[in-house]
């Protein structure tokens, strides 16, 4: 049985949405209050969500909003404005559950809106999902929520606001490290609830770079756990470490080479490996969290897609051999392979440079080409398989 | 691998009448490490045009058929010597060196080139 | 903006600067004009060439941006089995787009020849 408060509703309106919230299967309790009174009654009860009436006002009663923000941050506001302009609280993030809809609704489709707000400010629960599959689908549908994440006794929180990764916290730490931690765990049960208040923004890396991260320290650590041996390669090598990432590769010989290529390479940013003909990154590391990859990847593929195009129109038959982008203080290279793979390369443009970059790869391409061959397989999916299908979100 | 090139390069220039070396990639003619040089003597362009020398040789080499590989190619000027050293581990690169002829020892120069190649895993 | 003769002069300049010269053109992005041109090679479309070059770069540009990219775009390098394309940036809406032949030169030699020239182009 959810609980509205109804502030500065006209009486019918207010018998209206009741009964239509009733016809919908959504028991709802409505109480009925006054603007002055608002704040007070929102003080003394707990509701799961506020329409208010602004009638002829620009914005909602003093205190109402303080209120909401002070006692329930996770009630959803449905604002009536009508004619006058709504001014938005200055702090907006604090509040994304707020719907703003003209005056003149008919209780039925008030109640549909009010259903849907509802809805969003579920508070569900999640068993045994495939986090990262999950996380990025909350990217995608730009949803604001908070997580609470449980494995094998640990609990971590992560916050999300519109879809973007706003904070994560677990045990003393929190924001980026955070995040990569929570990523790695196998099979976690997720509470979902609303965004609440805002603190400030902890995450400061892509969410791609973080998954990428959780993902390789994560099988760097079952690779760690056979036979000693491991210890020779990766690893130490090197008396230089670069100054965020270990050095170490993650699965397979790509990962190793991509290690090498970090150690090798003065001025490595990052490196992706990827499918052509699909898209699909096999292998990808940055060092440099705001550098989307994603986004990088499908850039070169699309690059290399106008290289062919050209090469077509020219009525050309050479092969293409690489295609360098020299920016002010970067150098991207692109290099495709002969089995339908290319690299994409990113270099700081002080440190080294277009040869530099050929050598590296030249030391390093049969081992790419082989290990990605060799995972021309279809990836195992991550965790056990659960659906995604998100708490129930029909009551 | 900058640490072992320059390493490399540095330790070569230490011959006596040394005047430049770098290290070039013959595909794209441009340099990966370089050391010595100056108002005199431009490396860059040097390295540039003695990628032309490399592919000339290969190109000849090709058509005579000659199944061989280059180890280095040695140009005599009046006042200098030049030493192309081709890398083992990737025949795309070779060290360049230009000696005094006054000062240089050419034998001494060869075997300390041929030294740095073998060490320098690019 | 020079014109039109002057630009041609300049390219016939980094042409003799090099060997393997192929074509040519200074690109405006924003109007899609070729500002000059010339081709060595009749069989070798310059025309194509510029116009699908002036949408590689287009959508580059718009892509650093979109990766948030605070850097701007310098060069463009194509290295195919026997070519080199080399697009260069003149200014923010015009480029130099060249095209040379790998077998007797190397892009360092081209590259050197272009920046040599560049200032006859602004």
């Amino acid at each position: 049985m959810k609980a509205i408060l109804a502030v500065n509703l006209e009486e019918a309106l207010t018998v209206g949405l009741a009964a239509a919230l009733d016809r919908r299967g959504l028991g709802a309790r409505l109480r009925s209050v006054p603007s002055p009174k608002a704040a007070e009654a929102l003080r003394e009860g707990s509701y799961d969500l506020v329409v208010i009436d602004l009638a002829e006002q620009a914005v909602p009663p003093a205190g109402l909003l303080p209120a909401l923000a002070e006692v329930s941050p996770d009630t959803c506001l449905v604002v009536l404005a009508g004619s006058a302009v709504v001014q938005a609280p200055d702090r907006p993030a604090m509040f994304d559950g707020i719907e703003v809809l003209e005056r003149a609704l008919p209780p039925e489709d008030l109640s549909i809106r009010i259903a849907a707000a509802l809805q969003r400010g579920v508070k569900g629960h999640l068993e045994n999902v495939g986090l990262a599959a999950f996380i990025q689908l909350l990217a995608i549908e730009k949803e604001s929520c908070t997580l609470e994440v449980r494995s094998a006794g640990r609990t971590g929180t992560v916050r999300f606001v519109r879809g973007d990764l706003w904070d994560a916290q677990v045990g003393a730490k929190q924001g980026d490290e955070a995040a990569i931690e929570i990523f790695g765990w196998e099979t976690v049960d997720v509470d979902m609830s609303g965004v609440g208040q805002q603190a400030r923004r902890t995450i400061t890396a892509s969410l791609t770079y973080l998954l990428i991260e959780a993902m390789r320290r994560r099988d760097e650590l079952v690779r760690d756990q056979p036979a000693p041996q491991t210890a020779a390669r990766g690893e130490g090598g090197g008396d230089r470490q670069p100054s965020k990432q270990v050095t170490a590769g993650g699965h397979g010989s790509a990962g190793a080479v991509v290690g090498a290529l970090i150690r090798e390479l003065e001025g490595f940013i990052a490196v992706c490996l990827v499918e052509a003909a699909t898209g699909r990154t096999v292998e990808a590391r940055t060092m440099r969290a705001d550098l989307d990859l994603e986004l990088a990847s499908a850039f070169s593929r699309e690059s290399l897609h106008q290289v062919r195009e050209l090469i077509g129109a020219l009525r050309l038959s050479s092969a293409m051999e690489d295609l360098l982008f020299t920016f002010s203080d970067e150098v991207h290279l692109i290099r495709p392979s002969a089995n339908g793979f290319f690299v994409y390369l990113v270099a700081d443009r002080a440190q080294t440079g277009y040869p530099q970059m050929r050598a590296a790869l030249h030391k390093l391409w049969p081992a790419f080409e082989a290990d990605a061959l060799s995972r021309g397989l279809p990836r195992q999916a991550e965790g056990p398989g659960a659906a995604i299908s998100p708490v129930t979100r029909d009551r | 691998m900058a640490t072992t090139t320059k390493g490399a390069l540095d330790k070569v220039m230490e011959l006596d009448g040394a005047i430049g070396g770098c290290i070039v990639d013959s595909n794209s003619g441009m340099v990966l490490a370089q050391a010595g040089g100056g108002p005199g003597l431009n490396l860059e362009v040097a390295a540039a045009g003695n990628t032309e020398v490399v592919r000339a040789k290969r190109k000849t080499m090709k058509n005579l058929d000659l199944k061989d590989s280059i180890e280095d190619i040695l140009i005599t000027l009046g006042r200098q010597y030049h030493l192309i050293r081709l890398l083992s581990s990737n025949d795309a690169l070779f060290i360049y060196l230009v000696l005094d002829k006054t000062k240089a020892n050419l034998a001494m120069a060869r075997m300390a080139l041929a030294g740095a190649e073998k060490d320098l895993v690019v | 903006m020079p014109s039109e003769k002057q630009i041609v002069e300049v390219i016939d300049k980094i042409a003799a600067d090099m060997s393997g010269f192929i074509a040519a053109s200074l690109v405006d992005m924003e109007s899609g004009l070729t500002l000059g041109a010339k081709s060595q090679r009749s069989d070798f479309d310059l025309g194509v060439a510029s116009a699908y070059n002036s949408e590689l770069v287009k959508q580059k540009l718009k892509i650093v941006k979109a990766l948030n990219l605070k850097s701007t775009l310098d060069d463009i390098l194509l290295t195919l089995s026997d070519q080199i394309h080399i697009i260069k940036m003149v200014s923010p809406n015009v480029f130099l787009y060249l095209a040379a032949d790998r077998e007797s030169t190397n892009l360092a030699i081209v590259r050197t020849a272009i920046n040599k020239n560049l200032a006859g182009l602004r």
